[in-house]
């Protein structure tokens, strides 16, 4: 204690400042300083400032001085160095060393003044930290109040050097240094390499110099945006202009030369990597985001028009590399991508009307080649989607869009009658699944193959089939009718069920499942009910056969029931027959068994669904058919004679007179029967004598002659499907439109059409003057009434 | 339909053995009390004083020093305290004052112990803690003045913190205020060049009170 006693005894003000003074040389000079002499000079501002606290409390009023005082045992009266001194005399110093640098660098200019500007700020720096560091008494004591009381002019020491430096050396050098800077960065654009310390030091420079003017706590959440004001104002804001200004001239010579697409991009996009590079490398990191936005606006934005008009070219050329590029560019600039998204629709719609035109005649018929085609333009697009368009929403878009356009109404759809243009394209979607589903001949029989063999043969069928139902899919998505697809699918799906057809119950149960995933449960519940009733049959038949078998004596026949509940299955031809004695004893006893174990239900025979198997040894060899029962019926007479007339057989098996014909007809065609007269068409005319053919050969034993009448049925059905959709079409909306007035109970006439439409939009897309015709008759039928006085407007009629 | 492939187990590489020695040598450095004793500080502990952390980041940007760092203020048992509590301390962030919010401080269990010292030494220890700028110790020492000060009355306060009366104050006051003018005195006297009685008058009439 005795030394610092002695000490600020002794120490005058003027030895102190003179002591400081030497101390701040050697800082400023970078001169070694040691400990010994840093703690001095520190010590001796510590000293300073803990003498003026009692002079400050005097002139605060307190005149007392306490005897016992252990800081200061005698009163200094000659050192009242009123701190305002001391920091004056620094802020003189520092502006005096600012001022010889600011002399020396006045003639410079260009790089020799980056140079020398960066090395000065450096040195300045470090020392003024130093000097900070001394003075961090005062500091803490006497300008931290003067803060507080909110005294203006008053800074940190350290903040005070940089005050300083801005006002005596940036302010009077920045122009040439920001233009030193620019010139740097221009040439290293055009290829030249530069030093990046000459412009990443003044970049520094400028952001520190950006803290200066509120140190204050209050302005603190400012205080971010406040640090860069001065390196935006004096530098970024001149740089991002010379920046365009580069980089506009580049486009335009450029472009004004001739230079081609692809070229043009590859340029863009190293140019933006250099930016992004340079902005990394020596600039704040602040600047990158404007960077980047000046030069996409330059080099991309205001060449939009230029891209736009080569998109379709490469679209066309297939330069998926090209195209991925132009994407990348044209996403970064706001509404880049409108036109491309468009030009990619028309595109891609364009190429499926193409593509369906060339295969128009044989796909009409040849629902495979038609799905195939389809799929091909969609797959393609939608790799193009994925690969260089990176899936974005708008692009997927283009191409559902230009799908719906080209799937729903095409050269295939244009050559079926006009009233089946709408529903052709679902129908040959139906169509294809079907034969997926479907066996086909090309199975193995398995007593033909070891059962392993089958199972991985089953498999991989299994595995294809549904590969190729996903893919239909994707088509399915885009049909508009999806009630028309479920007519004809459920009416497939019914044959396949009752002729035992399907390839693999798992693959329809999958297919089901994706409709159901796409569609909802309504769509697939009658689907699903069928494979139930499929089910529930086969345990019926073996559960009857176990119990009731002693009852059909001893030449029963094999045989299986289906039985179907009505509301799911679709309506079949209703056909009368007399069956022989073999076939009705069977049905009699199934159907006592049916009415035991359900009371209540009624079983209705569907002949024209039932088919069998007929052994005949009527020929040369042993045969075995396959017939409907029709059939079946019309053979078997012929066990009783050889042959009879049309009439007699119309009687015989109860069948009408056309009905009959028809059926024979296609014995005949199948070269079982023949006629005395020719066939007309494919009835043969009731007064025609039918025998029983004695020559029939086929090669195979077993024969098939119920696919005749099959195919017969298959046309009948698209005819009956079409007549239907407009019917069942009105009843959905109809349905539709109570749901909606129950709900609502009053809605405009706008609302009205627009809900249903959204709400069907599942199913298919309804008219909107089918929807008009509708609410007509629903009025009529007084469910709902027009408000009196007011145009447009539907109340619910409770 | 696609076979799930069980997750293939990558054997990471053996992970290097730890070593028990620290991967930097430990930096310290020579504080030299005002009556010539030393005391190692390390270079993570000098963190807690801002006025030691300055100096060394400015002098040295943080290397080795091989001069001693004078410390003229502080006599050695204040400043081997103080080393202990930046040792204590080290790593742990300086607190921000906050003017805004009243200042609430808890003295945790450690520096409790730590303070248990007589008032003297407490004394010398804020004066060393504010030289050197280590504001935790500040805050603790201080807050356990202010706890010695909570409640009492001004009588136990002139006890405590030896504190003098008015009438020992005005005292004091006159006793310096002679001392002074007898002094300038003498400076006058001896410019004048006349020594003799004027002089011995002075201080005769000084004796007296």
């Amino acid at each position: 204690m005795s030394h610092s006693e002695a000490r600020r005894i002794q120490a005058g003000s003027e030895e102190v400042w003179t002591n400081l003074r030497e101390g701040l040389d050697v800082a400023y000079r970078r001169e070694f300083m040691s400990p010994k002499t840093y703690m001095t000079l520190y010590t001796s501002v510590y000293d300073y400032c803990t003498s003026i606290t009692l002079s400050t409390n005097r002139r605060d009023g307190d005149e007392r001085v306490s005897g016992a005082d252990m800081v200061n045992p005698q009163r200094i009266t000659g050192a009242d160095f009123v701190g305002h001194e001391m920091y004056q005399k620094v802020e003189e110093y520092v502006s005096a060393y600012v001022t010889a640098v600011r002399e020396k660098g006045a003639e410079l200019s260009g790089e020799d003044l980056l140079k020398f500007y960066t090395t000065e700020w450096e040195n300045f720096r470090i020392s003024s930290k130093v000097m900070d560091g001394i003075f961090a008494y005062l500091n803490r004591h006497w300008i931290k109040r003067e803060l507080d009381e909110g005294h203006e002019n008053i800074f940190m020491v350290y903040t005070l050097a940089l005050v300083v430096w801005k006002r005596n050396v940036f302010n009077e050098l920045r122009e040439k240094v920001i233009d030193a800077m620019l010139e740097l960065i221009r040439s290293e654009r055009t290829g030249s390499t530069i030093n990046n310390r000459y412009i990443s030091g003044v970049v520094e420079c400028l952001v520190e110099l950006g803290v200066d003017d509120t140190d204050s706590g209050e302005a603190k959440k400012d205080a971010e945006a406040k640090k860069l004001s001065v390196y935006k104002e004096c530098f970024e804001n001149k740089f991002l202009a010379a920046t365009r200004e580069f980089y506009a001239q580049e486009a335009s010579n450029f472009l004004g030369n001739g230079g081609n697409v692809t070229d043009y991009m590859i340029k863009v996009e190293t140019r933006l990597q250099q930016e992004d590079d340079r902005c990394l490398l020596y600039l704040n990191s602040s600047t990158k985001t404007p960077l980047a936005n000046c030069c996409e606006s330059v080099l991309i934005a205001n060449q939009l028009e230029f891209f736009q008009s080569h998109f379709g070219n490469l679209l066309v050329d297939k330069r998926d590399d090209d195209l991925s590029r132009m994407f990348k560019l044209c996403d970064r600039v706001q509404n880049g991508l409108d036109q491309l998204r468009l030009s990619l629709e028309r595109h891609i719609t364009k190429e499926g009307f193409e593509a369906l035109e060339r295969v128009a005649q044989e796909a009409s018929n040849d629902a495979k080649l038609y799905v195939k085609t389809l799929l091909e333009v969609h797959q393609r697009y939608q790799m193009l989607v994925n690969r260089s368009f990176k899936n974005e929403p708008g692009f997927m878009q283009s191409l559902d869009k230009a799908a719906t356009s080209f799937i729903n109404a095409n050269a295939v759809t244009k050559r079926a009658p006009p009233a089946a243009q709408l529903t052709k394209s679902a129908e040959l979607l139906a169509r294809y699944c079907d034969q997926l589903l479907r066996k086909s001949s090309k199975m193995p029989d398995e007593n033909e193959l070891e059962d392993l063999q089958t199972k991985i043969v089953e498999l991989f069928s299994l595995m294809f089939i549904i590969i190729y139902l996903s893919l239909q899919m994707i088509v399915f998505k885009y049909i508009d009718d999806k009630d028309v697809f479920s007519k004809f699918y459920t009416k497939m799906f019914s044959k396949r069920l009752i002729s035992d057809l399907s390839a693999s119950d798992e693959a329809e149960a999958n297919f089901i499942s994706k409709l159901k995933s796409m569609c909802g449960y309504e769509y697939t519940a009658r689907l699903s009910k069928m494979v139930n009733d499929t089910q529930v049959s086969k345990d019926l038949t073996s559960d009857f056969k176990e119990k009731k078998a002693h009852l059909l004596g001893e030449k029963a026949i094999e045989f299986n029931v289906l039985v179907l509940s009505s509301g799911s299955w679709p309506t079949f031809p209703n056909s009368t027959l007399t069956l022989p004695q073999q076939l009705s004893s069977t049905i009699e006893v199934f159907g006592q068994y049916y009415h035991e174990k359900f009371n209540g239900r009624r079983l209705t025979w569907v002949y024209s669904q039932c088919r069998g198997e007929i052994t005949s040894s009527a020929f040369s060899k042993k045969y075995v058919f396959t017939v409907t029962t029709a059939q079946m019926c019309t053979l078997l007479l012929f066990n009783e004679q050889r042959s009879y007339n049309m009439e007699q057989i119309s009687a015989a098996t109860g069948m009408d007179a056309k009905t009959s014909s028809m059926i024979v007809g296609s014995l005949i065609k199948n070269q079982v029967l023949k006629a005395d007269v020719p066939l007309q068409g494919d009835d043969i005319p009731m007064n025609a004598t039918v025998t029983l053919s004695d020559s029939y050969s086929n090669k195979k034993v077993r024969v098939d002659l119920s696919k005749l009448s099959m195919k017969q049925d298959a046309v009948r059905d698209t005819e009956s499907v079409q007549k239907n959709v407009d019917e069942d079409r009105k009843s959905v909306i109809s349905a539709c439109i109570v749901r909606i007035m129950k709900t609502r109970k009053r809605v405009p006439h706008q609302q009205l059409i627009s809900e249903v439409i959204v709400q069907l939009q599942g199913r298919f897309k309804p008219k909107v003057d089918m929807i008009k015709r509708c609410i007509g008759s629903l009025i009529e039928k007084e469910y709902m009434l027009r408000v009196e006085n007011q145009k447009d407007l539907y109340d619910y009629i409770a | 339909m696609s076979a799930e492939q069980a997750p293939v187990e990558v054997p990471a590489d053996a992970a290097p053995v730890a070593e028990t020695a620290p991967t930097e040598p430990t930096v310290y450095y020579t504080l030299e009390s005002c009556d010539g004793d030393e005391v190692k500080i390390s270079s993570e502990a000098v963190k807690q004083s801002k006025t030691l952390n300055d100096l060394v980041s400015n002098l040295h940007g943080g290397a080795e020093m091989d001069e001693s760092i004078p410390m003229d203020n502080i006599k050695k048992p204040a400043l081997v305290k103080v080393v202990e509590f930046c040792e204590h301390h080290k790593g742990e962030p300086i607190p921000v004052d906050d003017d805004t919010v009243p200042k609430n401080v808890t003295i945790p269990e450690w520096d409790e112990d730590f303070l248990k010292i007589d008032n003297d030494e407490l004394f010398h220890l804020i004066l060393a803690a504010n030289y050197l700028d280590i504001k935790q110790l500040m805050n603790y020492a201080c807050k356990k003045v202010a706890l010695m000060a909570k409640g009492k009355s001004p009588e136990e306060l002139r006890v405590i913190f030896e504190i003098p009366t008015d009438e020992e104050d005005e005292a004091a006051e006159k006793a310096a205020a002679e001392k002074k003018k007898a002094k300038e005195a003498e400076k006058a006297a001896a410019a004048a060049g006349e020594a003799g009685p004027s002089a011995a008058g002075a201080e005769d009439a000084a004796a007296a009170n």
